[in-house]
């Protein structure tokens, strides 16, 4: 059975507390150290940017981005740089029952076996984004509803 | 651009539709599967009536509003009125009447039952972003109630997300709470943009 042993480090974004933070339509550099035991047969290897869905419902999720790091069996270690460009949409998001997670990550394609992979989570979500959870966000609106009485006039 | 809430007969015409055929697969072939298969079809249709007499009920008493509302895509951050207005049929004793923006999550997830079938379930959570609330009154027939109010998608929000399974959708809600009568519920949906009205740094 192949083994391969993949860093990932990404660069570019902006660390945060929550992860590394991109914005929607930047790009993200990153490089791939790959470290095969041996030859590892295999049929390629690529960089993904994905996004899929977490929570109640059942998964969504897309490839937004692929770059072929490699092709055929891996002989030897290799470090391969990759970019990604992030696209506008799906922000980042964590809510009662969606959450919408992004990643990038390395997969190493191997024929008639598990794939290896090794996988980055990342924010999509743009600088001056104040995002609260949808819990904080009830709290704050809950305390200043706006209030009306049948002529239209403000009664906060 | 003015909205209208319409009626819904599908799921009556089906339920009708499934009791009479199985009424007739009872007296052309008599048996217990038959007669439990009406049974059904007796019980969706009483229950789809039921349903339809409710929504309707409270349209007895109201007559459909005129809505004036955005139709086009709005940004983070961005304020926009809602105009509505609504006649009355009849003398009604309102208890109060809310408009309000709200985040809707809606999650749909199937599960597989032990006989391999299987069943789709849809929750829904709706986050208040903002809420106006008028005080009740006693509304005379031909009497019209006129209101606007002003919202904004809140900065801190997130635009609106489609996709198979998961959605996240806004959409101005207005529910007129009768005395002594369901209340008449009215909603329009907003697309929200992943883009900010302004850029506020800081």
């Amino acid at each position: 059975m192949a083994d391969v042993d993949i860093e990932l480090t990404l660069q570019g974004g902006e660390i945060q507390d929550n992860g590394r933070r991109c914005d929607p339509g930047s790009t993200l550099q990153g490089w791939a150290r790959l470290t095969p035991e041996g030859t590892a047969n295999c049929r390629r290897v690529v960089a993904r940017l994905e996004w899929h869905t977490e929570g109640t419902g059942d998964r969504d999720g897309g490839c937004i981005g692929e770059v072929e790091l490699a092709t055929g069996p891996l002989a030897g270690p290799l470090i391969q740089s990759f970019t990604l460009t992030v696209p506008q949409q799906p922000w980042s998001y964590t809510g009662h029952y969606i959450n919408i997670i992004w990643q990038v990550s390395v997969v190493v394609d191997i024929p008639l076996g598990l794939d290896i992979t090794a996988e980055e989570r990342i924010v999509v979500a743009p600088a001056v984004w104040p995002r609260l959870t949808p819990q904080q966000l009830g709290e704050r609106t809950g305390q200043g509803q706006d209030r009306m009485d049948q002529s239209g006039r403000d009664l906060a | 651009m003015p909205m209208q809430v319409g009626g819904a007969w599908g799921p009556i015409v089906m339920g009708a539709a499934f009791a009479v055929g199985s009424l007739i697969w009872l007296l052309v072939q008599p048996g217990a599967f038959a007669a439990l298969f009406l049974a059904f079809s007796l019980v969706f249709l009483v229950q789809a009536t039921i349903r339809y007499l409710r929504r309707g009920v409270a349209g007895m008493r109201v007559a459909a509003p005129e809505v004036v509302v955005p139709d086009k895509a709005l940004r983070l951050g961005e304020q926009f009125s809602v105009s509505y207005r609504q006649g009355w049929k009849r003398a009604t004793d309102v208890s109060g009447i809310r408009f309000a923006l709200v985040m809707r999550e809606t999650a749909r997830h199937t599960t597989e039952d032990s006989k391999g079938g299987t069943r789709t379930t849809t929750d829904t959570h709706d986050d208040v972003a903002q809420e106006f609330a008028v005080a009740g009154q006693r509304f005379e027939p031909g009497q019209v109630m006129s209101e606007t109010c002003m919202f904004r998608i809140p900065e801190n929000g997130v635009h609106t997300f489609v996709a198979e399974n998961n959605r996240i959708e806004w959409y101005v809600l207005a529910c007129v709470e009768m005395q002594r009568w369901p209340d008449y519920r009215w909603e329009h949906e907003l697309t929200v943009l992943p883009e900010f009205i302004e850029l506020t740094h800081g």
